[in-house]
């Protein structure tokens, strides 16, 4: 949950990447990391295996500047993509204010994105969520690579939530500030108490 | 709404519990830091997401030998050795979770400093309990009502697109 202090005039917010192994959540944010300045960002923290797959998380502190007055700052998580680390993606999400979905748009990686939603829808409402209210937004990546499903068939299948998508190859960081300034929106629109209706 | 990142710094500058161990944090169940005697803005925020991060991995192996409406209120959560080491303490503030993570470093008396933490736990609850009921204010609606593409594109300025 966003945490707004009136007095300093500060936001903080949660966003959280999600999705199935090796989609390239991790990816998305080292490059957020690689092109923000140092005095905008903290460390970049990484809890991996020895052969660098998300252990436990990724957590990235950004301090993004203001909106009217309000000094903002996003604190950026993925969840380990590995099917048997769901009870780590479970405690990841605790506080959310906005996800980014990365889904491989390999053809042979749907049944893997599928699972990985169903997942993450599971555990969102598990943990009261409204998932026609929370922020999501949905990133086709690794559009480079050949053999790829089409956009169309990624929005029948995966985006029946019809929240905005954008298609990227991480990597080379196309589509990865695209991504993140609409998910930044969303979740900055929709923190609650505010001093007027 | 109570401000409760003020009235913690209150708190603990009244107090002088900010000079009790090196580093200490009081952060929200989900990491965001609430209060902390450390300067650097991005190593509170790390140590905030870590130590959320190792109190709820450490609440789900304790709940394989507890059964399920087991409560962590009593927990406590010591990695050091005789002398460093962190330890964190839950606490309830108007009824959401919190935790207190104190990091020492050549501490001579650490089972000391626990002591302290855990009475310093127990005055803040009782210090917030007390002055919440009357600095309530209803906060309604959203904090924007709408953003414009050339803001968010301001908050990006530093990189990217």
């Amino acid at each position: 949950m966003s945490f707004v202090n009136y007095h300093t005039k500060e936001i903080n917010c949660k966003i959280v990447y999600y999705g199935p192994g090796l989609g390239g959540k991790t990816t998305n944010i080292q490059f957020v990391y690689q092109k923000t300045a140092s005095n905008n960002k903290g460390k970049m923290i990484t809890l991996n295996t020895e052969n660098e797959r998300t252990l436990f998380f990724d957590f990235l502190p950004l301090d993004l500047g203001n909106i009217r007055g309000y000094k903002t700052r996003f604190h950026l998580y993925t969840v380990p993509g590995q099917v048997f680390y769901e009870a780590s993606r479970k405690l990841i999400l605790r506080g959310v204010d906005g996800i980014v979905f990365v889904a491989d748009s390999q053809v042979d990686k749907m049944d893997a994105n599928r699972e990985s939603l169903e997942g993450l829808k599971k555990n969102l409402v598990e943990q009261g969520h409204d998932l026609n209210k929370i922020p999501i937004v949905m990133q086709w990546n690794k559009r480079d690579l050949p053999n790829i499903v089409a956009t169309q068939d990624l929005e029948r299948e995966l985006n029946q939530l019809d929240v905005p998508s954008f298609e990227a190859c991480a990597i080379k960081g196309e589509g990865v500030f695209e991504t993140l300034k609409s998910i930044s929106k969303l979740v900055l629109l929709n923190i609650k108490g505010g001093l007027e209706d | 709404m109570v401000n409760v990142n003020s009235l913690v710094k209150q708190f603990f500058l009244e107090n002088e519990y900010n000079k009790l161990a090196s580093k200490i944090v009081v952060i929200r169940n989900d990491g965001i830091n609430v209060y902390s005697n450390i300067a650097d803005e991005f190593e509170k925020s790390s140590i905030g997401a870590l130590t959320s991060g190792l109190w709820q991995a450490a609440e789900s192996i304790s709940a394989f030998t507890k059964n399920s409406s087991t409560d962590f209120e009593e927990f406590r959560l010591s990695f050091d050795t005789s002398g460093d080491g962190l330890y964190v303490l839950p606490l309830s503030i108007m009824e959401t979770k919190y935790f207190i993570c104190a990091i020492f470093a050549e501490e001579d008396n650490p089972a000391r400093l626990k002591r302290y933490i855990r009475l310093l736990r127990d005055n803040l609850e009782t210090y917030l309990s007390e002055l919440s009921a009357d600095q309530d204010k209803n906060r309604n609606g959203y904090l924007f009502k709408e953003i414009s593409d050339d803001e968010i594109d301001q908050l990006f300025s530093f990189g990217g697109v």
